[in-house]
């Protein structure tokens, strides 16, 4: 059924914006922290969105396409190590490593996700008008 | 109006333009929802073409069914969905957005209108 296909089609982009939103604002929250239960620095976290068929044989290209979040991955990339010998969590070197959380990058991360949802928002609102609208036909 | 009332073209056609916004809407909706998708293209939808080629009565193209049980395909014109090879544009597409509810809704209220007309004419003028 097509009125409930495109409503399933921005939950889906919803979904997936807030799993974004969610790792986002757990990057923040752990932007300085040093101790996790894996040992080491926390890793900044990255969702890997990907796309989904929407309905059966996908493969045709003119069908619509779902999105879902596939993956959380960490990345060890751009690590701050910064020399305090007093920090308890400084190694033997004395260098202590920081998490490559960039809260600049985070927040252009956040409001880009923000919007994205937003946009989904008003994709459902006009799939809900629209079959609100063909209700009235004949009235 | 000619002929038998209820093989109006103009139903047929309202009907046809229905079924294409809905299936834009999804189209749209899914592109949407890929916004932050990598190597995620936009795809179109062109209602003008399929449009012009119902009014100029080109034939559909459909699958072949060589068999009983073949599946018929998805009933929706050839054409009507492109794969575009652009980026997504986030305003181009909440453009294309209001577009496409707007037709609807125009579609849907001739719609309306034309079932008013033959109501009346059924009725007469007893209402």
């Amino acid at each position: 059924m097509n009125i409930f296909n495109t409503m399933e089609i921005s939950a889906s982009g919803l979904t997936a914006q807030r799993q974004r939103l969610n790792v986002i604002a757990e990057n923040l929250a752990n932007a300085q922290v040093t101790r996790t239960p894996q040992g080491g620095p926390y890793l900044r976290k990255n969702v890997i969105l990907e796309t989904q068929p929407a309905e059966d044989f996908s493969s045709l290209v003119e069908s619509p396409a779902k999105v879902a979040v596939t993956d959380v991955v960490e990345t060890r990339e751009g690590l701050i190590q910064e020399y305090d010998p007093t920090h308890p969590d400084a190694n033997e070197e004395g260098v202590v490593t920081w998490p490559n959380v960039n809260p600049v990058t985070e927040m252009v991360s956040l409001v880009l996700a923000s919007r994205a949802f937003d946009a989904n928002v008003a994709a459902f609102r006009a799939g809900r008008a629209m079959a609100l609208k063909a209700l009235e036909i004949g009235r | 109006m000619s002929g038998n009332l209820f093989s109006d073209s103009t139903l047929h056609l309202l009907e046809k333009s229905l079924s294409w916004r809905s299936r834009g809407q999804e189209i749209i909706a899914g592109n949407l929802a890929n916004l932050e998708t990598p190597y995620y293209t936009r795809k179109e939808v062109d209602f003008q073409g399929v449009l012009k080629d119902h009014l100029q009565g080109r034939p559909d193209i459909k699958l072949v069914a060589t068999h009983s049980q073949h599946l018929p395909g998805s009933g929706l014109e050839n054409g009507l969905v492109r794969e575009t090879q652009d980026p997504l544009d986030l305003d181009q597409e909440m453009v294309n957005l209001s577009l496409n509810q707007m037709g609807y809704q125009a579609s849907v209220t001739m719609l309306t209108k034309k079932l008013d007309q033959l109501r009346t004419v059924i009725e007469g003028d007893r209402g």
